[in-house]
């Protein structure tokens, strides 16, 4: 059950750390990867790359050949000024909902108390 | 995808192989970009330091699944419309009199391509479709030049309109 409950988490935000990854900087399938497994919020590269294939077909991020190194000729992913609009939209929505999910259920959450506090005016918007 | 490479180490090669082989019921493109991407990753590596990368990389068959298991979320996302089913429907059962056979046919390859329907679904939806137009065709060469012929001719065209809307709204509540 806890495992499903992080699954369906994940769902939803993954999209948006890949845009938020890509927005540092452009980067090669395997190093997301690797940053993703890592933070645990996929659990193979396999998760990632019909992922990247989705953000492509939307136009949020663009792929290009990176073949400076000879030996490993990469393709690197960069967002695109539609993947950052994107992004800036669920950037603006994430943070008032993260404080009053946080706020209903965080360890500081009142018990008894007004469960109108957190943050209602981002959750409406 | 061919994944012999000669700068590939034996360990790197078989690794790459077995994703290749596990990846198969992923779509073409996703199929080649992770086993390219990877292939890319491990050339020119050690026999070292391959074993180290290919261990974080994980079991080729847990990739599968998770690249599998993405695209169903994916296909989960997308709003389900009838409209395929819809048209399926009006060139199985309309083809049969406006393109007489081919515009059946039509409908019937339709059917085989629907990405929804089930493999037994489409098997069904096509024996019985494909039955209507046998028994119906049948009683036509039959009865023709008989008395009666003119009851070949009815069960002609309307054996076939029956089976057809049958097998149409069979396909319609399938469509999932």
């Amino acid at each position: 059950m806890t495992s499903d409950v992080g699954t369906q988490l994940r769902k939803g935000v993954v999209e948006y750390c890949v845009l938020g990854l890509l927005q540092r900087e452009p980067a090669y399938g395997w190093k997301i990867s690797e940053r993703l497994v890592e933070l645990g919020l996929i659990g193979s590269i396999g998760t990632l790359y019909p992922l990247l294939a989705r953000l492509r077909d939307r136009k949020l991020i663009a792929a290009h050949a990176d073949e400076s190194d000879s030996a490993r000729p990469r393709k690197y992913y960069t967002l695109t000024p539609q993947g950052l609009t994107e992004l800036s939209e669920f950037r603006a929505q994430w943070r008032p909902f993260a404080s009053a999910v946080d706020g209903l259920i965080g360890d500081d959450a009142p018990l008894d108390g007004d469960l109108s506090r957190p943050s209602e005016e981002g959750l409406t918007r | 995808m061919n994944t012999h490479d000669p700068a590939q180490g034996k360990l790197a090669s078989e690794y790459l192989k077995e994703l290749d082989t596990a990846l198969a019921a992923s779509p073409r493109a996703v199929r080649d970009d992770i086993v390219s991407d990877i292939a890319g990753e491990l050339r020119g590596l050690s026999e070292t330091d391959a074993r180290e990368r290919i261990a974080r990389l994980g079991d080729p068959r847990a990739i599968a699944a998770d690249a599998v298991a993405e695209q169903r979320t994916e296909a989960d996302a997308r709003p389900v419309t009838k409209a395929y089913p819809t048209v399926t429907a009006v060139v199985l059962t309309a083809g049969w009199y406006l393109v007489p056979f081919f515009g059946w046919v039509a409908g019937l390859i339709m059917i085989g391509v629907g990405e929804r329907w089930t493999g037994s679904v489409k098997r069904t939806a096509i024996l019985a479709s494909v039955a209507g137009a046998v028994v119906s065709s049948a009683a036509f060469i039959l009865l023709r030049g008989m008395d009666y012929g003119i009851v070949g001719l009815v069960i002609l065209l309307v054996v076939p309109l029956i089976t057809n809307i049958f097998v149409s709204s069979y396909l319609r509540a399938r469509w999932s």
